[in-house]
């Protein structure tokens, strides 16, 4: 699955090669192709839809105006992402410093694992909101890198590009949010599985 | 009695061997820990590339390329004439409005001081230049004109730097 990725490369240098030769709205395929999984990634360390739009946007545009510095040696998404990584955590910090409430961040940190529904009440239409749930309850790095390690397919290599984190923190972060979500996700992986196999 | 149990106990652990499994024991006992790693790393990743992919509003492209053109806008703003350039051309202007000063015919002004050194001046001039016969009202134009443009480029500067 991961080389797909590679031939992905191709399309995106086309477009960026046109913005940077002054077509700005080739710009919009890059936006369109790659704007879910940038709100989506934002989304998880930010914990909020307001912020994450604003958090993905400003990556955008931000990669927009520094596009002429993305030398095409990584691929554009893993670029993306580090933009959309560092926006993040500044806008956390800011928000923390703000407004943290003590009380609120540790009862929304410590949700307790028997919140967690039984796999007979969890239709299939809410399977989404308990896997969202499971994730939400991961340290916001560790639901980011997860994310991107599933969902962009992204090696240990390039998320180590993106967070800055060493090989060893990654793969450490990985290990212990995979061993979670199994403990968290079991019935569902269950199903899961039965429709793998 | 105790003696006779040591010594039966002795015999015992003589005669116990650890018997060894097949060669490649080791090796399918790790095969199929990683195979069934495999499946739940599949299965979770299906559950979430099923689940967990979330889209934002309707508009966001059009709210990116929006933000993106005003952004090329404020930028379009950065001056085409760069500021040694407008140093240069102030210098000129300068140079001008300075030498019309001296060379004008301070009629009214009797001071002896003055026109000693509008003399002492001009002799720095050697070389003699066509005559600027230009009227104060155009030498204060060109002044506060350019001082306008300044004024235009410092504050546009200002602008893009945000």
């Amino acid at each position: 699955m991961r080389h797909t990725a590679i031939m992905d490369r191709k399309p995106d240098q086309i477009y960026i090669d046109r913005v940077l030769q002054g077509d700005t709205n080739a710009f919009a395929y890059l936006v369109n192709k790659y704007k879910n999984l940038t709100y989506t990634v934002a989304m998880k360390i930010v914990r909020n839809h307001e912020d994450a739009e604003e958090v993905a946007q400003d990556s955008f545009i931000k990669a927009y105006s520094q596009l002429h510095t993305f030398k095409g040696e990584s691929k554009f998404s893993t670029w993306l992402y580090t933009i959309v990584y560092r926006n993040s955590i500044t806008k956390i910090r800011k928000k923390k410093i703000t407004t943290t409430n003590i009380d609120s961040y540790v009862i929304d940190n410590h949700k307790s694992d028997y919140d967690f529904p039984q796999i007979e009440a969890i239709k299939n239409g809410e399977q989404k909101k308990y896997i969202a749930e499971a994730i939400d309850n991961l340290p916001e790095t560790d639901a980011f890198l997860i994310t991107l390690y599933y969902l962009d397919e992204s090696s240990v290599e390039e998320i180590e590009q993106i967070t800055g984190l060493t090989k060893t923190n990654v793969k450490v972060k990985l290990f212990r949010a995979r061993k979670k979500l199994y403990n968290e996700l079991s019935l569902l992986l269950k199903g899961e599985l039965k429709e793998i196999i | 009695m105790k003696d006779k149990d040591k010594n039966i106990d002795n015999f015992i652990k003589q005669n116990l061997e650890i018997q060894e499994p097949s060669m490649n024991f080791s090796d399918n006992v790790m095969e199929e820990i990683y195979a069934l790693d495999l499946k739940k790393d599949k299965a979770l990743s299906s559950l979430m590339q099923k689940h967990v992919l979330e889209e934002p509003s309707i508009d966001f492209t059009s709210r990116v390329m929006a933000g993106i053109e005003q952004k090329s806008k404020v930028l379009a703003y950065q001056p085409v004439i760069g500021k040694k350039v407008w140093f240069l051309i102030s210098s000129v202007i300068v140079f001008i409005f300075v030498y019309t000063f001296i060379k004008m015919d301070f009629a009214i002004t009797e001071n002896i001081y003055i026109e000693n050194l509008q003399s002492r001046v001009s002799n720095l001039f050697v070389f003699e230049y066509p005559s600027l016969d230009i009227s104060p009202i155009y030498v204060l134009g060109i002044f506060a004109l350019s001082s306008l443009l300044f004024l235009d480029y410092f504050i546009r500067n200002r602008r893009v730097a945000y």
